[in-house]
């Protein structure tokens, strides 16, 4: 909402040098918050009204003139281009220095050989609303040297408000001079408008028939005769531009003009093109027929449907009630009399119409919030007055322009308004508890003491309705259809009083419940976090959203099991996230377009898995509501992406292209992070190879990560944790990445329930350990896991084996083709004596032999 | 052996000892010269076992002593040249040339997201203040989106937020407030003191409008919560976030969910709220990070709603409540410089690497 500060000067007695700045202060202070303030002669500064004494032509170029312009000082000579430059008349002259709304700056110039001191202008050069050829001309009553912005009313100051929802009444001049006026604590100019009446009873000329009551309880009409069309005065055209509404002819501006300074917005329509029923215009309100079209003001023809609310006449809808009107009824340049209405409807119809056809205008905006019912007369008053007065235009005579019609009286409003009410709206009351208001807010009761109540609530346009025990009663007017409830009064007191006005306090009491929230998962997304810092991992946040196509590799086309948006901002983000992969896959791309490859990046975060069967919509009951689980099955994953080059950071620090290792070392580093230990014998982690099942992974290097754990009732039973694995080549070509890439994706549930509680200390052991390293020459086939558990298991080393690891794979000369050799450190480890070499001897030998016998291993010297 | 036999053998082999003792260039080879000689297979081992043999008293007595002598010299020797080794080796070691600096050799430490920093940092601030955790679904019911938040179908304030919709009853959450009426429900008895953060959407993109964005909403009901509570909650918290100078301003506003409704204001924090200056000064002098207001908004608070509580099963006649929902990404922003929004979802990672 733009709001002019002349205008509100005219309704409100602001005290003497109010600045801009102060009234801009208070209204955001009551809630009407300034969103921006624009000081409309700016963009004129330096251009003032010259008067032409002379006019030559240019000695050198047959379309310019040389001007001679007095405005106030020496007179000055111009080079001026256009046609209506004439002898006498008052121009607009940018004078030296001047810099114009387009940017442009005015400078001394010689112009093909003769000296021009500054520029006249057109309307366009100065950014302002009038559709003149030529020069912009001036009314001749102002004097040379008369700023620009004076001359042409635009010595003002306008405030871009941002009105909440809530406050239809603040979409108004008088509403928002009603709220400063209280802000300041002085008074508001708002004297009911006359409206003088020349013309024949109303009801000779019109009807009015209400058939959708519901959808709108009261219309009201005026009709105006001897009306002539034409343009706005100045004074009327600059009014509406500072409200950022554009001049159409002086009827429809009156009507914008009413909106604006009211609220309540009105339309007009050619009384004669309306259809007649005993020889009266014939308005009805109905709702619209099944089929029926209406061609609308902005050229279209729409098609209508029941719900929407039309005004009609015998025959057709002829407007979109509170949307627009329609182009049969149009007032235009041949208009002689004129229909005004000025109605109220019910918001949500209008609100329905006009997002079903998106045809949000300045009426609808209102409407749909919520108009005045009680303000249509005052509203007619002004406005058919205002036509009647415009429409005798004594500087330009008389007669109507190429029509040879003299129009010797001007405009007559006939008597009466029509006005349809089948149902009244009346002024709501409400009870306020002071004792409540001082309770919720924290004040003392004297700061909102009985008298104090009263004072703010008038000020605002409440009346005394009575009082009882404990409340006092207030009839809110019905332009403040906010104020229902005892709570709503107590808004406006604070909003009133002002929020500094009430003590800061802390409250002591914390909640004892754990709330909605499970703090076990926090802690292990918040240890995972740490993990991956110190695995090198960066922590990505991406959209939810996903292409359709960017899932197939995923979930090989299963549109039904995803959750689609039904209004997306694009085929690209029409989809949900069911893995976090395709996401890092494109944060990869982007940091590799951007020359960035080792990329390393991990993200936490929800994906959605389809329809959760619990999930029904909930039910209100007496007490609160019933249902409502979440509708989706959401569930939060940890996933990790690397490309380029892995390895430690330094001069001569090896670093090499990643590969799986790298993967499963992260997943590694999250679950020991999370106290599920990875290595040694007593580890329930294990990884195992995976199947076509994760058709994005490379088919040989992609595992399934499972960990074993004691279930209910001490069976042992094996969660899966999710996968890990290098991505799938034609996945990272597909992406465009320019290296490998690997990755994993974890569910988080699963980790939260595998991490491992806070371990109970073990002694320290007491005797040494022996480690002895040996090299396997094995098949290709046998892997590391399947050895190492064969081996962990043999009875030869139980209760000594500490750890049994893989130190080195070798592939080469000297072993031959389909076969590798692992290197393995042993480590035993007796609880209660030194091992002697003779017993660890032994014991490695059975290894070995086992080795042998099982897997066909031999030992590499 | 005898007696003559073992004065041959450690006549003969001393002095080879000593020399091999003498020669050696390296702790290593020093090492392996003493096992070598000295060691249990050495000869002066072999020597003293042999003491033990031979036949008489005097015999003994006499190479007894000869074996003793040897392995005093020896182990003089050893222990002489050992010191002059590691003495050599202390010297090679301090005569290297070392460039300090060349960086050092370290792991690659990977970065938290700044959203998770802030959002972390704001839960630490409610968490000492007294707010639990609680979270809910982004995929929401509209009813808890949106009714139970008292914004009915067909409401004008159904505009200030933008919704994408999943159908006709089903939308991605446009804010964290459904986790209040989701909490009363679930917790019940007051007091019921929560914080929930998490993602939501808005069918909106542009430089300070991201689609996906994250939220913290805090609430508090119980017996008689005031506005002052409220006042003085915020007043805390932003002077833990912004710093201790910072300023709280209540602004009157308008949110279905909440009556009375504030935005809350603080403090320029880059001209200290005199609108001029600062870090951010533009080149007319006016503080471009407050447009020269002073004042920079950070979030929307207010008194719950009756209709609200209700709707959370609670009965606004006897409890009374605030709530209070902040932007992550827009304290981020302040907190940072980030002029565009979507740096924070495009994942760069000198973005990224930058916090
Ligand atoms: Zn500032």
């Amino acid at each position: 909402m733009r709001v002019s500060m002349t205008w509100l000067a005219e309704l409100v007695e602001l005290p003497k040098g109010t600045t801009p700045a102060q009234v801009a202060e208070r209204l955001t202070a009551v809630g009407l918050e300034v969103e921006a303030v624009e000081d409309l002669a700016a963009p004129l500064f330096g251009v003032v009204v010259a008067r032409v004494a002379a006019v030559e032509p240019h000695p050198q170029a047959d379309k310019l003139r040389v001007c001679t312009v007095e405005a106030g000082g020496e007179p000055l000579s111009v080079v001026c281009g256009a046609p209506n430059v004439a002898v006498g008349a008052r121009v607009l002259l940018a004078r030296v220095g001047t810099v114009l709304p387009g940017g442009k700056r005015i400078e001394a110039a010689t112009i093909r050989g003769v000296h021009s001191q500054g520029m006249l202008c057109s309307a366009q050069e100065l950014g302002l609303p009038f559709s003149t050829d030529g020069l912009l001309l001036v009314d001749d009553k102002q004097p040379p040297g008369t700023t620009a912005a004076a001359a042409l009313d635009r010595e003002d100051t306008v405030f871009t408000l941002g009105v909440t929802p809530n406050r239809p009444d603040a979409l108004s001049h008088l509403g928002v001079a009603r709220e400063l006026a209280a802000a300041l604590r002085v008074r508001l100019r708002a004297a009911p408008p006359t409206c003088p009446e020349r013309a024949g009873p109303v009801d000779d000329l019109a009807q009015v028939t209400i058939e959708d009551v519901e959808g709108c309880p009261r219309y009201a009409a005026r009709v105006v005769e001897g009306v002539l069309v034409g343009p706005s005065p100045t004074w009327l055209v600059m009014r509406l531009a500072a409200c950022g509404v554009r001049s159409v002819n002086n009827v429809v501006d009156v009507t914008n003009l009413v909106m604006m300074e009211r609220g309540i917005p009105l339309h007009a329509f050619d009384y004669d093109k309306i259809g007649r029923e005993k020889n009266r215009a014939a308005i009805v309100v109905r709702s619209a027929r099944a089929g029926e079209r209406l061609a609308t003001l902005d050229g279209k023809v729409r098609e209508l449907v029941d719900t929407d609310l039309v005004i009609a006449d015998p025959e057709r809808a002829i407007a979109l009630a509170g949307v627009m009107g329609g182009a049969d009824t149009e007032v235009s340049a041949g208009t002689t009399r004129v229909l005004l209405e000025c109605a109220h409807f019910l918001p949500a119809r209008v609100r329905k119409t006009a997002r079903r056809l998106a045809l949000h205008s300045e009426a609808s905006h209102r409407f749909e919030r919520g108009s005045d019912p009680n303000g249509l007369p005052a509203s007619l008053d002004r406005a058919a007055a205002l036509i009647a007065e415009l429409s005798f235009d004594a500087t330009k005579g008389p007669e109507r322009p190429g029509t040879g019609v003299h129009n010797i009286s001007g405009g007559r409003v006939a008597r009466g308004i029509v006005d349809v009410a089948p149902k009244k709206i009346l002024p709501a009351v409400v009870a306020l508890r002071p004792k409540r208001a001082a309770q919720l807010l924290g004040l003392p009761a004297k700061a909102v003491d009985e008298a104090t109540i009263s004072k703010l609530l008038l000020s605002i346009g409440l009346e005394v309705d009575g009082r009882d025990a404990e409340a006092l009663r207030f009839r809110v007017p019905t332009f403040r259809p906010d104020l229902t409830r005892e709570v709503d009064l107590i808004e406006e007191l604070l909003r009133l009083l002002g929020t500094d006005s009430v003590p800061a306090t802390l409250p002591a009491r914390a909640s004892e419940a754990e709330g909605l929230h499970d703090p076990r998962r926090h802690r292990v997304v918040q240890a995972v976090r740490s993990a991956l810092e110190a695995a090198g991992f960066d922590e990505a946040v991406n959209l939810a959203f996903l292409s359709p196509s960017a899932l197939d590799p995923f979930d090989g086309g299963d549109a039904a099991g995803r959750i689609a948006i039904k209004n997306p901002l694009g085929e690209e983000m029409s989809v949900l996230r069911k893995t976090l992969l395709p996401g890092l896959l494109m944060n990869a791309a982007t940091n590799h377009r951007r020359q960035e490859l080792d990329v390393r990046l991990f993200e936490v975060a929800n994906v959605f898995l389809g329809r959760n069967p619990s999930g029904k919509a909930p039910v209100r009951e007496k007490e609160g509501a019933a249902g409502g689980d979440a509708w989706a099955r959401e569930v939060p994953r940890i996933a990790g992406i690397a490309t380029g080059e892995g390895g430690g950071l330094g001069f001569d620090v090896a670093r090499k292209p990643v590969d799986f290792y790298d993967a499963r070392g992260a997943v590694e580093q999250i679950l020991e992070g999370i106290g599920v230990p990875c290595a040694g014998a007593a580890s329930p982690v294990s990884f195992t190879a995976a199947d076509h099942r994760y058709p994005f992974l490379h088919p040989r290097a992609r595992a399934e990560v499972w960990v074993a754990r004691k279930g209910p009732e001490g069976v042992p039973s094996r969660s899966f944790v999710g996968v890990v694995g290098e991505l799938h080549p034609d996945l990272v070509a597909a992406y465009q990445l320019k290296s490998r890439a690997v990755g994993f994706e974890l569910d988080v549930e699963t980790l939260a329930r595998v991490a491992g509680e806070r371990p109970r200390v073990k002694a320290l052991p007491r005797f040494p350990a022996v480690r002895r390293d040996f090299a396997l020459v094995l098949d290709d086939k046998v892997t590391a896991a399947d050895l190492c558990a064969r081996l962990n298991d043999n009875g030869a080393v139980r209760g000594l084996l500490e750890s049994l690891e893989v130190f080195d794979v070798y592939r080469g000369p000297g072993i031959p083709a389909g076969k590798r050799s692992l290197a393995l450190a042993l480590t035993l480890r007796a609880p209660d004596r030194t091992l002697t070499d003779d017993e660890v001897t032994r014991a490695t030998g059975v290894l070995l032999e086992d080795a042998r016998a099982h897997f066909g291993a031999e030992v590499r010297s | 052996m005898t007696l003559a036999e073992i004065e041959q053998l450690l006549q003969q082999s001393v002095d080879r000892a000593l020399g091999a003792l003498a020669g050696a260039k390296s702790a290593d080879e020093l090492e392996s010269c003493r096992v070598q000689y000295l060691g249990q297979k050495g000869f002066l081992s072999q020597a003293k076992k042999s003491v033990g043999q031979l036949p008489t008293v005097d015999d003994k007595k006499k190479a007894g002593k000869l074996a003793n002598d040897a392995d005093a010299r020896l182990g003089k020797a050893y222990d002489e040249h050992k010191q002059r080794i590691e003495a050599a080796a202390r010297e090679a070691e301090l005569a290297e040339r070392w460039d300090v600096t060349l960086p050092g050799r370290r792991a690659l430490r990977g970065r938290r997201h700044p959203l998770t920093v802030t959002a972390d940092d704001i839960l630490d601030v409610l968490g000492a203040l007294g707010f639990v955790r609680a979270e809910g679904p982004e995929i929401e019911h509209d009813w808890y989106n949106f009714e139970a938040l008292n914004v009915p179908r067909d409401h004008p304030a159904r505009d200030m937020q933008d919704t994408f919709y999943i159908d006709d009853d089903v939308v991605l959450r446009t804010h964290t407030s459904p986790v209040q009426v989701r909490a009363m429900l679930a917790i019940g008895k007051p007091p019921i003191r929560v914080a929930c953060y998490g993602r939501v959407y808005r069918n909106d993109h542009d430089i300070t409008h991201s689609p996906m964005f994250h939220q913290v909403e805090g609430l508090y009901v119980d017996g008689s919560v005031t506005f002052g509570d409220l006042k003085g909650t915020l007043q805390v918290f932003v002077e833990r976030i912004f710093g201790a100078k910072s300023k709280v301003r209540l602004r009157p506003s308008f949110f279905p969910f909440t009556e009375p409704s504030v935005e809350v204001d603080v403090s320029c924090f880059s001209c200290n709220g005199t609108g001029s200056g600062g870090a951010t000064v533009g080149d007319d002098g006016r503080c471009r990070l407050c447009k020269a207001t002073g004042w920079i908004e950070i979030m929307g608070a207010g008194m719950v709603d009756p209709e609200v509580l209700r709707f959370g099963g609670l009965d606004p006649d006897k409890l009374t409540g605030f709530a209070f929902g902040i932007g992550v990404e827009r304290v981020a922003m302040l907190r940072w410089g980030v002029s565009d929004i979507r740096l924070f979802f495009e994942n760069d990672r000198r973005f990224l690497r930058q916090f």
